[in-house]
């Protein structure tokens, strides 16, 4: 217990580049005043009240779909099924409006259901014993599917105003906060948050220091779905309209932002701080591509590069910290 | 002494699978002709076994990637990108030998990327395969606008509407591939390569094996036959839909784990995956002529991959029986 005090030792070493690569945080904090100052000057639009209010709708949408699936990757995993899962919930949504339903009863509905969803996500996990990945590919379809079926694929418009208000001015960005201060205690303070690190560090080291992995994944993807839950609310409320071909490829942006953010594949590795500022990045980029008037056919290049980008940056931080830690 | 016991069953363990598949089959083709009498016409089974000779070509690459321990989402994208490619070049006056060579040599790029990101950077196939799908999806839309092509010689039908002994070209194409892939998987060095890798690459890496250029290759070729996929697709509707393939990917994944073969990787057979898409696209087929829509299919579909991969790990403790046989 009293080797804690190493990593106040290995802070001393290190010039430039040590602590770029030790503090993800800060290249990614670079990279958004870069992008930001490059767009600034492209575009007289960019630094206006307007837009910026314009770019945290956008960015809380994902960010709060990121942080749930950093909690995901954290434990080694990747939830491919989130877009769908908010697609179906949009459809739900609809319903709900159809019925009359006050905001008090939706609002909590949504989350409970797209907890419950999480919690498929994660039983399916835990009893088929394959990689998430997998398991949320074929779930991916089946919400997909369900969302569809369900709806019968009809939009429906003329929301009351207390289900936009959640993605009106600054509601959402506010939203976003909230829940990455709540996540960013849970992840530092909770034994939950703990043992999240841990089983992504090493599985069968977690098991054998008694944490009951197979329910700390399933509270994991519990919680993305509730994430996603409200990341629905904030969608419906900035569209305005419910649709249930919503959320395709929503998976890759949240991939992205989390990868950006230093969350690590090899697992076990991120913070909540890191992945809001990768949401806020992919946000300024992708509001740059439209100031820019640049098509959205290249959107998934761009969010394709910044991923495969993203990663090689992970590998490269892997690889020099192996490194000194060798040296 | 026991040898030929020990033979069978062997023999039946690895066939009594595809033997259930077999016999599944036969059930479904028999309700199925009761249901709806269309269903056993010789015109239909020629229409279903034509069509999914082509997603079978591209399953079978899929198959040696699982098997060789990966995954390739990005399958779909590059046989919508190859004919695109060939129809732009052919359509500004380039002879079409030289249109096909760019098409294939644009999908050997892609599989040599996927495979780079993978064997060399260390990316999770998924993840890496999901970015250059992502990516290339968005490339094909810059350079066809979202348009179809339809600019191929005249003759260019004749690939997929043409027969050879009163046989329709692609089945037999498909057939030649099953029986050359079956006998590189099973008698050369090449497949057993390809298990090892799967099975356990530090072994295989310490046996010898040049286990990130073996990775490579695998990818490649699972373009190059995505590649081929596309051409036939492409033939058979005289047209190249920068939007084709999108669940192509899914479905294949979805017939090479019912087919037999471990997400883990190191085990399964292409007579299986064959299978695999026969039953899965004569259930669809099946579908169809009742009328289940097509979202009833995906949410189906997903279940059947989430019901093999449950089969698969639960077929995991089989490893005990070969473990004493060698004891």
């Amino acid at each position: 217990m009293k080797n804690s005090g190493t990593k106040n030792v290995r802070k001393e070493t290190g010039g430039l580049l040590d602590t770029l690569i030790r503090i993800p945080e800060i290249t990614i904090v670079l990279f958004i005043v870069i992008v930001s100052v490059f767009i600034g000057i492209q575009s007289e639009s960019f630094f206006t009240t307007d837009n910026f209010v314009n770019i945290s709708k956008q960015i809380a949408v994902n960010g709060i779909l990121s942080i749930g699936m950093m909690l995901v990757i954290i434990a080694k995993g990747v939830d491919l099924s989130i877009g769908s899962v908010l697609a179906l919930l949009c459809a739900v949504t609809g319903t709900l409006v159809e019925q009359n339903a006050p905001i008090w009863v939706a609002f909590p509905a949504i989350l409970a259901l797209g907890a419950f969803f999480g919690l498929l996500n994660g039983i399916l996990v835990v009893k088929l014993k394959v990689a998430p990945i997998i398991v949320t590919l074929g779930t991916m379809n089946i919400y997909r599917g369900i969302a569809q079926v369900y709806s019968g694929g009809k939009w429906t418009s003329n929301l009351p105003d207390t289900y936009i208000m959640w993605g009106q001015g600054l509601m959402p960005i506010c939203l976003l906060i909230i829940v990455a201060i709540l996540f960013a205690v849970i992840m530092k303070y909770t034994s939950f948050g703990r043992h999240v690190y841990a089983i992504g560090s090493n599985e069968e080291s977690a098991r054998l220091a008694g944490i009951r992995v197979d329910r700390t994944k399933k509270i994991i993807f519990t919680c993305s779905g509730l994430l996603i839950g409200f990341a629905t609310m904030v969608f419906i409320g900035r569209t305005g309209v419910i649709q249930p071909s919503a959320g395709t490829g929503y998976e890759m942006d949240a991939i992205g932002a989390a990868v950006l953010g230093g969350v690590s594949f090899a697992g076990g590795k991120g913070t909540v701080l890191g992945t809001v500022l990768g949401a806020v990045l992919m946000g300024l980029i992708m509001n740059g591509m439209t100031l820019l008037k640049i098509s959205a056919n290249y959107q998934g290049m761009i969010t394709g590069l910044i991923i495969v980008l993203a990663l090689l940056l992970d590998t490269f931080r892997n690889v020099y910290q192996g490194r000194r830690a060798r040296a | 002494m026991t040898k030929p016991r020990q033979f069978w069953k062997g023999t039946f363990a690895k066939y009594n699978y595809q033997f259930v598949l077999l016999l599944f089959l036969a059930v479904w083709f028999v309700v199925m002709g009761i249901v709806n009498h269309s269903f056993l016409s010789m015109n239909n089974i020629a229409t279903v076994v034509t069509r999914l000779s082509e997603i079978a070509i591209i399953a079978m690459g899929m198959t040696i990637v699982v098997i060789a321990g990966g995954f390739d989402l990005s399958v779909g994208t590059i046989m919508a990108m190859v004919p695109c490619i060939v129809g732009l070049a052919y359509g500004q006056g380039v002879p079409f030998a030289v249109c096909l060579a760019f098409g294939f040599l644009a999908a050997m790029a892609v599989g040599l990327l996927n495979g780079v990101l993978i064997a060399k950077a260390g990316f999770q196939p998924i993840i890496g395969t999901l970015a250059t799908m992502t990516a290339l999806r968005s490339l094909i839309y810059v350079i066809t606008k979202g348009k179809p092509i339809s600019s191929f010689p005249e003759n260019y039908m004749q690939l997929a509407h043409g027969k050879l002994l009163g046989i329709p070209i692609p089945i037999l194409l498909m057939l030649a591939f099953a029986v050359f892939f079956s006998w590189i998987m099973s008698h050369t060095k090449f497949g057993r390569f390809v298990y090892a890798t799967g099975g356990n690459i530090k072994a295989a890496d310490i046996a010898g094996i040049h286990t990130a250029g073996l990775t490579i290759k695998v990818y490649v070729l699972s373009a190059i036959l995505s590649a081929l996929a596309g051409i036939l697709y492409s033939s058979r509707l005289i047209s190249a839909s920068p939007d084709a393939g999108a669940n192509t990917s899914f479905d294949c994944v979805t017939a090479v784990l019912l087919g037999g073969t471990s997400i883990a990787g190191g085990k399964g057979n292409i007579q299986g995956t064959v299978l695999g898409i026969i039953i899965l696209n004569f259930i669809i087929n099946g579908f169809n002529l009742i009328g289940i829509n097509a979202y009833w299919q995906m949410i189906f579909k997903g279940c059947v991959l989430l019901a093999a991969i449950g089969y698969d790990s639960r077929r995991k403790p089989g490893f005990k029986m070969v473990k004493q046989k060698t004891a």
